[in-house]
């Protein structure tokens, strides 16, 4: 089973997505800061992290970039959720290495179609 | 010389020449002459140098700057004589001289007086009146090439007013002697009177006459009956006189006699130092008298002289002057000292002087009348300036003082080489403001030939006179005339002519006053001229310094006042104003950047700073001439990270550089308030979208049935929550981008887009919509295979058709249709988004784009929307350097036409780098 780590600090949208996702067939793992995201990805290794970008402890950008610098963990591709829609933030966000950016708000259909694209399901 | 000190020096020469002509005695007017013209001029000397007419001296009056004083201590000059130095040369040419260099002269000059020192710059000017020269106005100064044309103009003109104050003084002293000897006259008659002698004079009135004339010794000599011997008549008037006899002979062939029978007066002044003095044979001893000065006038008739009447003075500094002897003559004519109440032997030698002379005797009283009217006239002259009432006055006395009925002046104009009759006094008609042109000039009729001769003449029988032409119908009934020229510092002015009925009606005396007012008013029209002349230049140059001084002060204290910071600089980029907003915005002091080059503190700001002193460094280079500059600015961080925003701009008069503005504004807050405006809107923004996705997820994952089936109420209900949300979520995003989009905070990226292909996305957004909404709209799409790319930015021209599509989708009823067509006009590609649908009222038109605006089908139709959408569309079409409007007629079913034109690529484009708007 395809397991997704869900990093988001806001409760409402961690408990949302882990029920998306899992009425669509995959295991969810989640972590409300970035910090916590960064340890739950090297103990559980998950096969993608969605990644809010506003997070205590550590924002979602450095955490992408802590990834995408660990050999261990750097092919685990990531996708950001945010709030912060606005181009260079879009692009900051690419920069660290993730492979997606969402736009809140997104539909649940369109976080799924995102999550099986960047999986090459 | 600047401006400044150009007014200074109008100012001093009014006051000057006001001065000048408010001053009584000589020796007040040379000091004031002296003095004010020293001040006027840069000059280490001016000198004045008076000729006394008396003993043909030249007696010089200096002023010095302290270092030359020292020189003329040490070497007092003597008096020196005509002909001598540069004085005499300028007597002798009289006219001005202006050397640059005295020691580098083309043509040899004599040295002037002060030749021993090293003066250079050197301004000198003969002082004239009429025929007669006064002395020389002169000033040097030991630096060479000093006097501009400025200082040589001045020097001339004050000279000529130095002239005519020096006459006016003269003749002021002159007139007060004729009021003294008019006492005199007046005394004497009433004494003859009341001595009942008729013709003669009484010894005891002598020392009367002495009085008034002011003279130590006063002798009478009569001829004896058919002898050339003249005899002393007893008592004379003085003390210790040393007469060597009492006869002596005064044959008609002796230098004596000549004097006598030509009726002139003779006056020998340093009678010791004289040695013509002695050669007349008068009994007086130049060795042993005690006299200084001696002057005597003929007694009786030119043609048969009675005697002679002697005067003399003790005093050295008293010598008798011509005016006074004119006026002892005239005097002993008036007084007809025929005989000799003291002595009896003196009663028969009278010659016959009883018949009326072949012209009008005149009373006593008439000389009175007339010493009053010229003194009357030379105090109206000097202090008028109205040439025409001047004119028309001194005719009038003129008239009023002679046989004359009409009297007319005669103004030439040297550029017409005319006459113009300008004054008329007595008979015959007036003369209009401006006077009449005649047809002659110099050289023809009585006026012209005066001019020409320079001299005075009467006409004692104008019918067989043949230079006359009677300028007017009146002046064709005059028997006889007398002619003065007018002239002024050698300057032909016109004449002055004297009518009268009366055949032979002028005789000498007439002339001799109608020279003296001739002269007076020469002057007076100089005067007029030179005063008309001074008052309309200082009043254009105090017009002009007013208003530049208003224009200066008032940018200036605009300048100044401002917030913002003001550079100026001159053409060679000097800063001539830093005003007091620069100062602090700056932190400079504007002291330590006035009048230094704009550069030394531009390189003070670094890259930017660069650009900005390169802007103003190429204007100076290409002056921006017909078409403005581009508008330059730059944003310059400080090291205090305040930030400045900097415009500079070229000052350009016609195609003349005159310098830069460049204007500083502190844009920190300005910075600063936009970051938190920027930052408070993508805060709220984030803070609504985080519910947003809450609401919207878990309406979807109720929808999806995550909780179990719905019942068709609750998925309807559901369906409402989730419109609503996308509702907001359009709001939330459009509010974003229009505050993006004024705050200047959208970039566009700039690349070629393919027609064609944006076309095609469109139809792909109907499609979808279509497929959303289950709505029934056709689309057509109208566009030719070889339209050119689009210079813009992708994802922001797609937002744009988008949108218009959108609109065109929504405001369409079912079974409508939307045509899309693209087309090339002009370097633009126009696309057109048509439909058929509800169409927008004219009035309503004028409003789509302001934002928040929605119109009223809008609203009825129930169709979504923030009123923001064409409000950005426009934003970011005008970003684009393309236009957009709209075409409908308002009517149902007509629908609605946006028509939408960008640029093309263009060659220049696609090989540019991007380019930043906003």
């Amino acid at each position: 089973m395809i397991k997704i780590l869900i990093a988001e600090d806001e409760r409402d949208i961690r408990e949302l997505v882990g029920i998306t996702l899992e009425h669509n067939g995959y295991s969810v793992v989640s972590s409300a800061d970035g910090l916590s995201a960064l340890e739950m990805t090297a103990s559980e290794h998950p096969d993608l992290v969605l990644l809010d970008v506003r997070m205590p402890r550590l924002d979602g950008y450095e955490v992408c970039r802590r990834i995408k610098a660990d050999p261990q963990l750097k092919h685990i591709p990531v996708i950001f959720l945010s709030a912060k829609g606005q181009e260079a933030e879009v692009q900051a966000g690419i920069d660290a290495g993730a492979q997606a950016y969402i736009r809140k708000p997104f539909s649940m259909s369109e976080l799924i179609n995102q999550i099986q694209q960047t999986l090459g399901l | 010389m600047n401006t400044a000190n150009g007014e200074n020096q109008l100012e001093r020469l009014v006051h000057f020449t006001r001065q000048l002509a408010q001053v009584g005695s000589q020796d007040s007017l040379i000091q004031i002459t002296l003095t004010g013209v020293f001040g006027l001029f840069p000059a280490e000397i001016v000198e004045l140098n008076l000729l006394e007419p008396s003993s043909g001296h030249i007696l010089a009056h200096r002023l010095t700057s302290p270092g030359v004083a020292a020189y003329f201590q040490n070497h007092p000059q003597p008096h020196y004589h005509l002909g001598q130095g540069l004085t005499g040369w300028l007597i002798e040419h009289r006219t001005p001289l202006h050397v640059g260099d005295l020691q580098q002269t083309k043509e040899p000059l004599p040295a002037p007086s002060f030749a021993d020192l090293p003066f250079r710059s050197y301004l000198g000017a003969a002082l004239v009146i009429g025929e007669e020269t006064i002395g020389t106005l002169e000033i040097a100064h030991r630096e060479p090439e000093l006097y501009q044309p400025a200082h040589t103009a001045i020097f001339d003109l004050v000279a000529q007013q130095v002239s005519t104050a020096f006459k006016s003084c003269r003749l002021e002293s002159e007139n007060r002697q004729l009021i003294r000897l008019q006492r005199a006259v007046k005394e004497l008659r009433q004494a003859q009177h009341e001595s009942n002698l008729a013709t003669g004079l009484d010894p005891a009135l002598l020392p009367l006459l002495a009085q008034q004339l002011e003279v130590d010794l006063l002798a009478v000599f009569l001829f004896q009956p058919n002898s050339p011997l003249l005899t002393l008549q007893e008592p004379v008037y003085g003390e210790g006189h040393t007469l060597s006899g009492s006869t002596f002979e005064a044959d008609p062939s002796s230098p004596l006699g000549s004097v006598l029978r030509t009726h002139t007066y003779w006056l020998s002044n340093h009678i010791k130092d004289d040695p013509s003095f002695s050669e007349l044979g008068l009994p007086v001893e130049a060795e042993t008298s005690p006299m200084q000065h001696i002057l005597f006038v003929p007694l009786g008739a030119p043609e048969k002289p009675a005697g002679m009447l002697l005067v003399g003075r003790l005093e050295e500094s008293r010598p008798f002057d011509e005016a006074e002897a004119e006026l002892l003559l005239a005097l002993t004519s008036e007084l007809k000292i025929d005989e000799w109440a003291g002595a009896p032997q003196a009663t028969a030698v009278i010659p016959d002087r009883t018949k009326p002379a072949s012209r009008p005797v005149r009373e006593p009283e008439s000389v009175l009348q007339r010493t009053d009217s010229l003194l009357r006239l030379a105090t109206q002259i000097s202090t008028s300036l109205d040439l025409e009432r001047v004119l028309t006055q001194s005719l009038a006395v003129l008239v009023d003082i002679t046989p004359a009925a009409r009297g007319t002046m005669l103004l030439y104009d040297a550029d017409l080489n005319r006459f113009m009759l300008r004054a008329s006094s007595g008979e015959g008609p007036g003369v209009p403001p401006g006077g009449i042109a005649l047809e002659h000039g110099t050289g023809r009729g009585l006026g012209g030939w005066a001019l020409e001769k320079r001299q005075a003449f009467v006409v004692p029988d104008l019918s067989s006179e043949t230079r006359w032409i009677p300028f007017d119908e009146d002046a064709g009934n005059y028997s006889s005339a007398a002619v003065a020229p007018l002239i002024a510092n050698d300057e032909s002015l016109g004449a002055a002519i004297l009518l009268s009925h009366e055949p032979g009606a002028f005789g000498d005396d007439e002339l001799r006053a109608l020279t003296t007012a001739a002269g007076q008013v020469a002057v007076a029209i100089k005067n007029a001229e030179l005063y008309l002349l001074i008052r309309e230049q200082a009043e254009r140059m105090g017009a002009m310094l007013r208003s530049q001084q208003v224009d200066t002060s008032t940018s200036r204290a605009i300048l100044e006042s401002i917030a913002d910071g003001v550079v100026v600089t001159d053409a060679d980029h000097h800063v001539v104003l830093f005003n007091a907003a620069a100062e602090r915005i700056l932190g400079i002091d504007a002291s330590s950047i006035l009048d230094q080059p704009v550069f030394d503190f531009i390189g003070l700001y670094g890259p930017e700073g660069q650009r900005w002193a390169e802007a103003i460094r190429s204007w100076k280079v290409h002056p921006p001439q017909l078409v403005l500059p581009e508008y330059v600015s730059e944003r310059v961080i400080l090291e205090d990270e305040r930030v400045l925003l900097i415009h500079p701009a070229p000052v350009v008069l016609g195609d003349e550089f005159l310098g830069t503005v460049s204007i500083f504004r502190d844009i920190t807050r300005e910075v600063e308030v936009d970051r938190l405006k920027s930052e408070f809107v993508a805060t709220v923004s984030h803070e609504l979208r985080t519910p947003m996705t809450s609401i919207k997820g878990f309406v979807d994952l109720l929808l999806m049935g995550a909780t179990g089936a719905l019942n068709p109420e609750q998925r309807r209900f559901l369906d409402i929550v989730k419109n609503n949300t996308e509702r907001l979520e359009i709001l939330v995003n459009d509010l974003l981008d229009i505050s993006r989009i004024e705050a200047g905070k959208v970039t566009l990226s700039f690349q070629p887009i393919d027609v064609r292909e944006l076309l095609h996305e469109a139809e792909l957004f109907i499609e979808r919509r279509r497929e959303e909404t289950g709505k029934k709209i056709d689309l057509v799409i109208e566009a030719s295979p070889d339209l050119p790319q689009l210079w813009g930015d992708p994802e922001r021209v797609r937002q744009i058709l988008n949108n218009l599509v959108e609109n065109a989708f929504n405001y369409t009823p079912e079974g409508g249709q939307i045509t899309l067509r693209a087309e090339m006009a002009q370097d633009q590609v126009e696309i057109e988004v048509r439909d058929n649908g509800i169409g927008i009222s004219l009035s309503e038109q004028a409003r789509i784009f302001e934002r928040f605006y929605r119109g009223e089908q809008a609203l009825i139709m129930g169709v979504g929307g923030t009123g923001l959408g064409l409000a950005i569309v426009l934003n970011l079409v005008e970003m684009h350097g393309g236009r957009i409007w709209v075409n409908s007629e308002g009517i149902p079913g007509r629908g609605t036409t946006f028509t939408l034109a960008l640029p093309i690529a263009s060659k220049e484009a696609l090989s540019t780098t991007p380019w930043e708007a906003g």
